[in-house]
């Protein structure tokens, strides 16, 4: 048996198809047979579908004025050339993208034949070839400890010149004058156009360069110009100032004299 | 004779469309224009509203067309979504004024259209009472309108009308049945004092729908 309650719950439901199902609908059938006061409401609840009905029918015909067809259109075409100009766009930038790295590799190509050729022709010693650099830029090693051998180029500015002018100059190291060769540089790669710069490094930081160190290495600092080729490797070190520990010295010129006698 | 945009389905119109073809988008217009037209006008009772909810709406399918996932649902349902949520918000912001038809529905494509020239009388009442119902429709609270609309106006299945709602089946069918009371009793009521927002009704609407 089916309540009053229950029946006004699904009375909006009886006519929709598919929502009760038949056993259900047997139930609220019978108990708007049985209740008047229900079978008004179903037939009140009917009556409003009719009439949202005849609304929906009055309104089937009805549709958006012709011009915002015409308005959409318009958008589509500005959209779509909108459209392929950016792909038009990122084409050309991936283009010249792509002429750029052919035109860097050529270049790179070339290069590398041109100093392939200039070295199977005979070139001098690495660090005879060294352009010599009338001032070579000052370069400082960033933390003597931590950031051994890292080289940051300082940018001249008044603060560093007066800095400069205020620290006594250098004290010159006469049997140092000439540049020695490094351990770990590959004399044969072509040095190409390369550059002296000026270092001031930790006594310490000289093991990274590849020379013997002493266990109590001081944390006083080295003042020299290094040789870096066009590779970026560095090819030879020249002393300039500070106390440069004599297994150093030694080592440079034993490795300098093994050489010259491998390679006479 | 039936054309090609006839045959095809939404999901293809919609690709053609995508890869450039105009066509394909006029065939989707053509075809989903008039239901969005409609929902639109129910809902806000106003033809220049409607008319810029449908222009939004294809707008915003002509820019985001490839954000359409057919997976989730037919392209009329997410239409329907796009119109709703740009509906919702003009309800929004008009709502002290929602609640009275724009004369368009007076003009030649609404009230007079209802009239029989071959029993004027019947179908003025007829014609009279359908407005009334359309009065007593706007001025439900837009959560109630849209269940009204999709489910009786637009005959669409709670399945659908949930998946145009975004809202589970249940809240659908529990909306319709105290909507289409709300109805019988403004109907009930009269066109004047019946049609007007009550206190309670005003709280409902300031909910906002799922």
């Amino acid at each position: 048996m089916m309540d009053c309650e229950s029946f006004k719950a699904l009375v909006h439901e009886i006519d929709r198809p598919g929502c009760l199902e038949a056993g259900v609908l047997d139930l609220v059938w019978g108990h708007a047979q049985s209740c008047p006061r229900c079978s008004r409401r179903l037939a009140r609840a009917r009556e409003l579908s009719t009439a949202l009905g005849a609304l929906a029918k009055a309104d089937e015909r009805k549709h958006a004025p012709m011009q915002v067809e015409a308005r959409l259109l318009n958008a589509v075409r500005a959209h779509r050339k909108t459209v392929r100009s950016f792909r038009q766009r990122k084409l050309a930038w991936w283009m010249a993208a792509a002429a750029a790295v052919a035109v860097m590799v050529g270049a790179g190509l070339a290069w590398r034949r041109m100093s392939v050729s200039r070295h199977a022709g005979g070139s001098a010693p690495a660090a005879a070839a060294i352009p010599v650099v009338p001032n070579p830029p000052q370069a400082t090693l960033a933390a003597p400890d931590a950031q051994a051998g890292e080289v940051r180029h300082s940018r001249p500015s008044t603060r560093t010149a007066k800095r400069a002018a205020r620290t006594p100059a250098p004290e010159p190291v006469a049997e140092l004058a000439e540049f020695l060769p490094l351990p770990f540089a590959n004399d044969d790669s072509p040095l190409g156009t390369a550059e002296v710069v000026r270092i001031r490094l930790s006594e310490s930081a000289l093991g990274v360069l590849g020379l013997p160190v002493s266990e109590d290495a001081s944390r006083q600092s080295v003042t020299a110009d290094v040789v870096i080729g066009e590779d970026g490797v560095a090819r030879a070190i020249r002393f300039i100032s500070g106390p440069v520990p004599s297994e150093v010295v030694q080592q440079l010129q034993t490795m300098e004299a093994e050489n010259k006698g491998a390679n006479p | 004779m039936m054309g090609l945009e006839d045959q095809a389905s939404d999901a293809d119109l919609l690709r053609d469309m995508i890869a450039g073809d105009e066509q394909a988008f006029v065939a989707i217009y053509r075809r989903l224009q008039g239901p969005l037209y409609r929902f639109a006008l129910q809902m806000t009772g106003r033809a220049s509203l409607a008319e810029e909810i449908v222009q939004e709406a294809f707008m915003t399918l002509i820019r985001q067309a490839k954000s359409f996932d057919a997976s989730r649902g037919t392209l009329q349902a997410y239409l329907y979504g796009i119109c709703r949520n740009h509906t919702l918000r003009c309800v929004a912001q008009e709502s002290p004024y929602v609640g009275m038809p724009d004369a368009g529905w007076e003009g030649g494509n609404g009230f007079l259209e209802l009239l029989d020239p071959s029993d004027p009388s019947a179908s003025f009442a007829a014609a009279e009472k359908i407005e009334r119902v359309r009065r007593a429709v706007l001025t439900l609270p837009p959560s109630y309108r849209e269940v009204v609309v999709l489910c009786d106006l637009h005959e669409m299945a709670y399945e659908q009308a949930a998946g145009v709602l975004g809202c589970p089946i249940g809240t659908v069918r529990s909306r319709l049945h105290r909507a289409r009371d709300l109805l019988l009793a403004k109907l009930r009521h009269g066109a004047s004092g019946g049609m007007s927002l009550t206190a309670a009704e005003r709280a409902e609407s300031s909910e906002s729908p799922q």
